[in-house]
């Protein structure tokens, strides 16, 4: 039975006027191999908006794959390769920036227009140092076409992301072994999880309360980070939580994070800044329907 | 573009204010009418979902004619505030001569195409970054203590803050602007605190 190591709150941080809980990275927790980065973005649309003013506008990535789940609302995509997509409830963006990409994350013009609940959550992997100069990829991912295992006693229905769950196979290619699963649990729900005892692998919790191996509690919005000790791990709830799972096999490589660029050297990060720059990622221009 | 990179030794420093004549320090409203304030335009700060700010600044408009596309940006280390491990890039562009500067803490790293140079700044040392068809550029890293700059005979001398503020010749400067001076055999610089600054010289 694979052990908890830690189990941390998120932290509130301000990204340019959007206030996210982010569960990782934290003090002393740069990154869990091969994940860099969680945001969980949560928020009551008040309407009455451009779909231009919401959101987060173009910008660049090279180096890893910004994955984001919606929970709530629709989210759409745009990007220099001429992607332009909107996902909803249930569903999934994943994209590897590779080389370069310059995209857009907006709540959709009706979501901007009218208002209503909002609910994302992007988490950054690591692209190995051999792919991160790759042609970049979208892949979108309706909740329709997202993999589903429903528990016997229909308390729990998980949705595999990326990877092979208890039979089930995710139709995202990544470019490393992952196990990414959506957790949705009903009170009373109870089931062993498992995973490769060589990947690194972490809960977070969206709301809700887990017992973890009948021991560890943990709640809204922490993290639980297990030790790499068994192959599996085992959760009951006594209330309805939703959670995700994000386990993969760590890649042990040098690391450089500045901003969107994520690399193995300063060098390949100043190379980044100047193919932005040179408009070697791409142009995106947004347009807005009338 | 031949680039040399060579150390000044950072002797000015050691050299008490007081082993030279203040007659011979310019200072004063005749040394102001020889420089020209220059606005800066402000660096973009990137987190780890783009730009802090929707408001992108104008990353051209820079009033000295020789010297064109000046950008600074600042990458937050952790993604989303600043602190003192960012990474801070400078490029500009003067003729066909394109500098990409990164600036992390004091260690800095100068590319071009698949070249690429690093190094630490010491205080009080004077590092050449580059020479090109009548330009040069230097590097400095200033402390509390006043820095005498002595350059070789040019025409002008553009004063750019990386990062910090100072006084050149008693004239405020910061990140957001910049000071144009005609020709002088010596510059005082002052600083309040450790700052770096960019000094690019048109050469006659």
């Amino acid at each position: 039975m694979r052990t908890v190591k830690k189990i941390v709150a998120s932290q509130k941080v301000d990204m340019g006027g959007i206030i996210l809980d982010q569960p990782l990275p934290q003090r002393g927790m740069d990154q869990i191999d091969p994940f860099l980065l969680v945001h969980h973005w949560d928020d009551q649309l008040k309407g009455g908006e451009l779909q231009q003013n919401v959101g987060v506008g173009p910008h660049p990535h090279r180096g890893f794959s910004p994955v984001t789940l919606i929970f709530n609302g629709e989210l759409q995509h745009r990007d220099s390769e001429g992607n332009n997509s909107i996902v909803g409830q249930g569903g999934t963006q994943w994209m590897n920036s590779g080389k370069g990409i310059i995209h857009s994350e907006r709540p959709t013009k009706k979501l901007a227009e009218q208002g209503g609940h909002f609910e994302i959550i992007q988490f950054w992997v690591n692209a190995p140092a051999k792919n991160k100069m790759d042609t970049p990829q979208y892949q979108p991912l309706s909740s329709n076409d997202t993999p589903k295992l429903t528990t016997e006693d229909q308390l729990a229905e998980i949705g595999v992301v990326a990877g092979e769950f208890k039979g089930i196979n995710a139709v995202i290619d990544t470019y490393s072994p992952l196990l990414i699963l959506r957790l949705n649990l009903k009170k009373g729900a109870k089931m062993d999880i498992p995973i490769p005892e060589e990947y690194n692998a972490f809960l977070y919790i969206l709301d809700g309360e887990l017992t973890i191996n009948n021991k560890s509690k943990a709640k809204t919005k922490d993290l639980v980070w297990f030790e790499n000790d068994g192959t599996e791990f085992s959760v009951d709830t006594k209330e309805d939580t939703r959670a995700i799972l994000l386990s993969g096999s760590p890649l042990n490589e040098n690391l450089v994070t500045y901003g969107p660029f994520v690399m193995n050297t300063e060098r390949e990060i100043m190379d980044a800044i100047k193919d932005y720059q040179n408009g070697k990622m791409g142009i995106l221009v947004e347009n807005f329907e009338e | 573009m031949n680039r040399r990179l060579f150390v000044r030794m950072g002797t000015w420093a050691s050299l008490a204010i007081s082993f030279f004549p203040t007659a011979m320090l310019p200072h004063g409203q005749n040394a102001r009418k020889q420089s020209l304030l220059i606005e800066l335009p402000k660096a973009k700060r990137h987190v780890r979902h783009g730009f802090f700010s929707t408001n992108q600044p104008d990353i051209s408009k820079i009033r000295v004619d020789w010297l064109s596309n000046y950008q600074k940006d600042i990458f937050f280390r952790d993604g989303f505030s600043k602190g003192h491990d960012d990474l801070i890039h400078v490029s500009l562009r003067i003729q066909d001569f394109q500098l990409n500067m990164g600036l992390r803490q004091y260690d800095v790293m100068l590319t071009e195409n698949s070249d690429s140079t690093q190094f630490e700044l010491t205080s009080n040392q004077t590092v050449n970054i580059f020479e090109h068809n009548g330009y040069s550029g230097n590097i400095i890293r200033l402390n509390t203590c006043v820095h005498h700059y002595s350059p070789e005979q040019t025409e002008e001398a553009l004063f750019i803050p990386i990062r910090g503020s100072f006084n050149v010749d008693g004239q405020s400067i910061n990140e957001d602007v910049g000071i144009l001076s005609n020709y002088k055999a010596k510059y005082q610089l002052e600083s309040n605190d450790e700052s770096i600054v960019l000094i690019i010289h048109k050469h006659q």
